[in-house]
């Protein structure tokens, strides 16, 4: 069964995490802390582009000053980062942070 | 984009939907224990065998 | 049990597509609108296999019908009554939303606007003005698909962006020819495109 209509460009960057299926999954005792690591991250993840969004806004408003913009983008920056290290170290993709939130994803 | 490829891609998009989209039945909307084992089930269908997928991928490049 | 595929107006026939116990499909008059069940002796497991044999269920349903509301893959009701129960205070909604997406389907549309190039700059300032640029650019995608659509959504995970759009079912081969002209106009996007889908996206609640 193939669904695809059209494709363009270098899917390498789409693929990566679209190859979240199926070689990671597995059924050891240890996926149930994956499990909960998944909802934890998904809910960090979702506060983290709520908190960047708003940045963007109030940057794009001129409300924030040169040294905030400068702050604001290091620590992001820096969360990003923690993020990929819990990721990796859960052997989760951004593709298994999609977990729907009902309300909570209506956020964003 | 190869055969294979295009029905991983297809297989993607349909288990993405079933888990995470389309209409729930529920009373209550608030992120409350119900809504986490909700949550649950989607999690639970990623912990499937590793050759399941595989094979339901090769199949549907053959189909 | 009985386990939930879809809700669905002006349904014609029931497919012969088989459901995630192997079971024939029924549908459940709910004054109407029809619930699309299938009764099972024992609880699916929740795993891979049944969610594409739900899927597969949902996606047989489209030509059945003029219009089909998908329903997640989730926990079996105890009996018709209790799924009768359940369903009574969203029926207005469900009712609404079948309308909403009547005659229509689903095309997604995956994007990553930044090529290979990673989003980590030298200084806090670059970083969030390069992810400006990038939503933006997303954004303009997005508003440019959205054109030929009767509705869209867009999302975002890490450096994905994630669209969904409501079509009109004679209109998809059009909207991909379209899609195809966007990506053009935004050469680095990295895009895939598929359909056509039951109308997910716009199943549930919005604001």
């Amino acid at each position: 069964m193939s669904r695809v209509l059209t494709s363009h460009g270098d899917l390498d960057a789409l693929s990566e995490p679209m190859r979240a299926f199926p070689s990671r999954v597995s059924a050891d005792p240890e996926t149930v802390e994956r499990g909960l690591a998944q909802l934890v991250l998904t809910l960090i993840e979702l506060l983290r582009q709520l908190m960047e969004r708003q940045a963007l806004r109030r940057m794009d408003e001129g409300s924030l000053s040169d040294d905030e913009v400068e702050r604001l983008g290091l620590t992001f920056m820096k969360l990003a980062d923690r993020m990929d290290e819990l990721k990796e170290h859960f052997e989760l993709r951004d593709e298994d942070l999609n977990l729907n939130l009902g309300p909570l994803g209506d956020l964003l | 984009m190869t055969a294979l490829a295009q029905s991983d891609v297809t297989l993607l998009e349909l288990v993405d939907r079933v888990l995470n989209k389309g209409v729930v039945l529920t009373g209550d909307i608030t992120l409350s224990v119900a809504d986490v084992d909700l949550v649950y089930v989607g999690l639970r269908v990623l912990l499937a065998s590793a050759g399941t997928l595989d094979r339901l991928a090769n199949e549907g490049a053959a189909a | 049990m009985i386990h939930l595929y879809a809700f669905a107006h002006g349904l014609r026939s029931l497919p012969a597509e088989r459901g995630v116990g192997g079971e024939l499909l029924d549908r459940e008059d709910l004054g109407g609108v029809d619930a699309v069940v299938g009764e099972l002796h024992e609880a699916v497991a929740a795993d891979a296999e049944s969610a594409v044999a739900h899927g597969r269920v949902v996606e047989a349903l489209v030509p059945c019908a003029d219009a089909v509301l998908p329903v997640r893959f989730g926990r079996p009701f105890a009996s018709r009554e209790a799924l009768r129960e359940a369903a009574a205070p969203q029926l207005a909604g469900i009712r609404e939303r079948l309308l909403r997406v009547r005659g229509c389907v689903e095309v997604a549309v995956r994007f990553a606007e930044d090529g290979r190039e990673p989003l980590r700059r030298d200084d806090g300032a670059s970083y969030l003005r390069e992810l400006a640029r990038r939503n933006a650019a997303a954004e303009a995608i997005h508003a440019a698909l959205e054109e030929r659509a009767v509705a869209g959504r867009l999302e975002h995970t890490g450096r994905l962006f994630r669209a969904a759009y409501l079509v009109r079912r004679p209109e998809v081969e059009a909207f991909a020819r379209h899609v195809d002209r966007v990506a053009e106009t935004h050469g680095d996007a990295a895009l895939v495109c598929t359909g056509p889908w039951a109308p997910y996206s716009f199943a549930e609640e919005r604001a």
